[in-house]
């Protein structure tokens, strides 16, 4: 985990792992911000939708988000780290916002 | 001259204390309670009174009533898939489905005449979001001892019921998902402050960034397959051991 902002990768990985819950824009938001972030909901949704880049630590409180909605499921954390994005392709490259 | 004082009419007094009484309903039950007592005393000719509710399942089931032999009569149409309260929920338009002669099984031939037998001669219900797309979320019912026991005046008056239950019924729905955002929104703010505590400690005691000390807590979750917040909330609870 960097400062530095993601690679573009970040938005359709983040976008893949949120197409393959069962959560809404809203249910994400609120688990990142029990991570500690502090992006608007309004701010997260253009992260997702690649039109805005995320350092590499809100890229991992968004990851992490999710992959604790995995977690639950018995998967083990499928949505790649800011520091996994470039050798990872994202997990679903067609994935749109719900 | 001092104005006039007027004195509303029975049906508008009880629609009034209706009104007053969704105001404090606040949930589905409460509701639909309140909407079944007003129906039985605004609706003239109805000898018995219920609600059909449809599950998400797509299974009927009555919730209230004002007499038991309704919701046997309720539960033989769910049965029979044939009657008033489950077209009510299908029928395009005002929803309004009904029979002023049930004993010749016109309108529902199964179901008619085993209600009839059962002593009731004529019904009709209303869907609940009358303007609503079907299948709707319910039913008001109204049935009656009598040939032709229902007018245009009990309809229409169940009509205005059967508004009033599907705004009150939104207004519920709103606020149970309000108060259930509310509540995970709470839960992720007390997640939050732990991580905030966990953080806090590794930084004073690593001497490392705010960044770095989250990255330590992911990396652990990740590692033991536990959730941050549990980490965060064992390292915090733990901090004079460490």
């Amino acid at each position: 985990m960097t400062d530095a902002q993601t690679p573009p990768s970040s938005g359709p990985a983040l976008r893949a792992g949120l197409a393959l819950t069962d959560l809404d824009l809203g249910q994400l938001w609120t688990a990142y911000v029990g991570l500690g972030g502090s992006l608007t909901a309004e701010q997260l949704g253009d992260a997702l939708a690649s039109r805005r880049a995320l350092s590499g630590l809100e890229h991992d409180m968004v990851a992490h988000a999710l992959n604790e909605y995995f977690l639950a499921l018995g998967r083990d954390h499928p949505v790649a780290y800011a520091e996994e994005l470039d050798a990872r392709e994202p997990i679903v490259h067609d994935a749109r916002l719900p | 001259m001092p104005p006039e004082t007027l004195v509303p009419g029975a049906v508008a007094t009880e629609f009034v204390e209706l009104a007053r009484a969704l105001l404090d309903a606040t949930t589905v039950s409460e509701v639909l309670d309140r909407i079944v007592q007003a129906a039985r005393a605004v609706v003239r000719g109805a000898d018995m009174v219920s609600v059909t509710v449809r599950a998400p399942d797509g299974r009927f089931h009555t919730p209230v009533e004002t007499d038991e032999l309704a919701t046997r009569l309720d539960g033989l149409q769910y049965d029979l898939d044939e009657g008033p309260c489950v077209e009510a929920t299908r029928t395009p338009g005002p929803g309004l489905v009904g029979s002023s002669d049930l004993a010749r099984g016109a309108e529902f031939p199964e179901w008619g005449p085993k209600a009839a037998e059962a002593g009731v001669r004529s019904v009709f219900a209303v869907g609940m979001f009358p303007d609503g797309a079907e299948p709707r979320l319910g039913a008001l019912n109204f049935y009656s001892f009598s040939v032709a026991g229902l007018d245009g005046i009990d309809r229409d008056t169940a009509m205005l019921l059967a508004a009033h239950a599907s705004t009150a019924l939104a207004a519920t729905e709103a606020h149970s998902a309000h108060a259930i955002k509310a509540a995970q929104l709470q839960e992720a703010l007390r997640s939050r402050d732990v991580i905030g505590q966990a953080k806090g400690i590794l930084m004073e005691r690593r001497g490392i960034t705010e960044d770095e000390a989250f990255d330590v807590l992911r990396v652990a979750s990740q590692s033991l397959n536990v959730k941050l917040a549990l980490v965060a909330e064992t390292l915090a609870s733990r901090r004079a051991d460490l």
